[in-house]
């Protein structure tokens, strides 16, 4: 589970990704354990090799926090594999709706605050954010079909994302 | 448990900051990039805030191409003017190609809509007195790549697997399941006058208050059982013990336990599981100990359209390998089994084609 960065980083950190992603997924549901993690992700980046990382920062980190929720889990799993399976299985059955929320349940629900936010939010703001997010534009193609200047679209998109990360990890 | 999680202005500053990095280093300088590690070490929340911001990233992007926004209203309509994505996952972006984002399930459901409707339709037709509950479907079809979940009207819930389909009939006297094809997971609510069953060809489960796995592939059906107890008959059993005898000619299995029944209808003898390897494709995670490389394939089909893996040679589709993966990312076998000197690859269009590696490739001619 050790790999040496950053040559064959990206490829293994896809890898480990998805595992990091679903932890940040989950997370949203189960605050526990986010200090600790938070605190171990960033022990880590500090003992890396600076001028490594400032190769390739973001896979580095990805990479780090990858590990990290890894070794997290492993060691969840090693300390508690029947209380942790017996109580995701219970809080399943009493709440399908809560408890795994990789799940599709959960997404549909990401997905309603997407669409309340959106009609929430001023609408060329909402806009620039679908043709970022949806249509894969840049933001001079997005300042062109709005009619706006590259600085506001880039100012929309941050504003819309700045609330869209409100919504989905603080609310 | 919760440590006041309430937003300070200075925590507020730091995710904007992160934002904003996030967006400057696609084109950065080496001094841009010192300038980043810097602020990255000036707090353990920043670190943070940058995972937070690329996750909120992929959602919004997951989220918006899965379901599509019209511009014009920024209400939700439906579109075909999706593309499928690239095989080559893009790596940079973090967790891009994972289950729970399921962007590669956009096209998917497409195709999973056409499905349904001609569920739907032949519903009709077999059974005409179903159209009164036409709001109420009775079969229930995943695409390949689509999972779904579904609730029942007495409570129960069915998670169905991709490439799957069920067909629900309930009625009075019993709550029947049939499991056509594929893979779901039941939980079932309490009913003491109505049993629960599921049916699989000549087999059946009977639950009894509880949360089990039922699997059909490769001419084998398997059971697995995660909360409380269910119990199998086949029609062999059946056959074999009188009718009275047949309560005790079935095999009762209770939580944490697997069974699998073959084409003869022998059940074979209760072998533990862990519980949470069951449940793993719900998360669409796909675990595999000492599996076949063949049946490792049929798994990623299931979820994949693209690329399909075809194993060339007997022996490597017998050898068996172990291993945790990404239902969504097939990729990630393929970087698994490169370790392995032995085995080759040969990409042709949509079609991955992992062969043992002594073969002398050939410069292909049989294209039609």
């Amino acid at each position: 589970m050790q790999e040496s960065l950053p040559k064959r980083a990206w490829a293994i950190a896809v890898h480990y990704q998805c595992e990091l992603h679903r932890f940040l997924m989950r997370r949203m549901r189960r605050r526990v354990d986010v200090e600790d993690l938070k605190q171990e992700i960033y022990m880590r980046l500090l003992r890396m090799n600076e001028e490594e990382v400032i190769k390739e920062p973001l896979a580095f980190l990805y990479t780090v926090a990858a590990n990290a929720v890894s070794d997290h889990t492993i060691a969840e799993r090693k300390h508690s594999q029947v209380t942790v399976d017996a109580k995701l299985v219970e809080d399943w059955a009493n709440d399908p709706d809560a408890a795994l929320p990789d799940d599709m349940a959960e997404r549909m629900n990401l997905d309603r605050q997407l669409r309340k936010a959106l009609a929430e939010l001023p609408k060329l703001q909402a806009q620039a954010l679908v043709l970022h997010y949806q249509e894969g534009l840049y933001r001079d193609e997005i300042a062109k079909r709005l009619g706006l200047s590259p600085k506001s679209v880039a100012k929309y998109i941050a504003r819309g994302k700045s609330r869209m990360r409100e919504i989905f990890w603080e609310e | 448990m919760d440590h006041s999680m309430r937003e300070s202005g200075a925590h507020r500053q730091l995710a904007d900051e992160a934002a904003e990095w996030l967006f400057r280093l696609e084109a950065a300088s080496p001094e841009e990039r010192r300038a980043f590690v810097r602020w990255l070490k000036s707090s353990k929340d920043a670190p943070d805030e940058v995972l937070l911001a690329k996750s909120t990233d992929i959602l919004l992007r997951q989220l918006l191409r899965e379901r599509p926004v019209d511009l014009a209203d920024l209400s939700v309509v439906d579109t075909n003017n999706v593309a499928p994505l690239p095989v080559t996952p893009d790596t940079r972006d973090l967790g891009a190609e994972c289950p729970s984002g399921s962007s590669r399930r956009r096209w998917t459901w497409i195709s999973g809509l056409g499905v349904g409707i001609a569920a739907a339709i032949s519903l009709l037709v077999i059974e005409p007195p179903l159209v009164s509950r036409w709001l109420h479907p009775s079969v229930y079809t995943t695409a390949i790549g689509e999972q779904r979940s579904v609730e029942l009207n007495d409570g129960s819930a069915i998670s169905i697997n991709a490439r799957s389909s069920v067909r629900v009939k309930f009625t009075e006297h019993a709550r029947d399941v049939y499991l056509t094809a594929g893979q779901a997971m039941f939980t079932v609510a309490k009913d003491a006058d109505r049993p629960f069953r599921v049916h699989v060809n000549d087999t059946v489960v009977q639950a009894i208050g509880t949360k089990f796995d039922v699997r059909r592939a490769a001419g084998r059906i398997s059971v697995a059982v995660v909360e409380g107890t269910v119990r199998i008959t086949t029609e062999a059993a059946t056959q074999a013990a009188s009718s009275l005898a047949t309560l005790a000619a079935a095999t009762q299995v209770t939580a944490g336990e697997a069974v699998s029944v073959g084409d003869t209808g022998r059940i074979t003898p209760p072998k533990p599981i862990n519980v949470a390897e069951v449940s793993a494709w719900q998360q669409r995670r796909l675990v595999f100990a000492d599996n076949t490389l063949a049946e490792i394939a049929e798994e990623f089909a299931r979820f994949n359209r693209t690329p399909q893996l075809r194993i060339e040679g007997e022996a490597l589709r017998a050898r068996r390998f172990s291993g945790v993966f990404d239902a969504d990312a097939p990729e990630a076998l393929l970087v698994y089994l490169s370790e392995d000197e032995t085995i080759a690859f040969d990409r042709q269009g949509d079609e991955i084609v992992i062969m043992p590696r002594p073969i002398i490739v050939q410069s292909s001619s049989d294209t039609p």
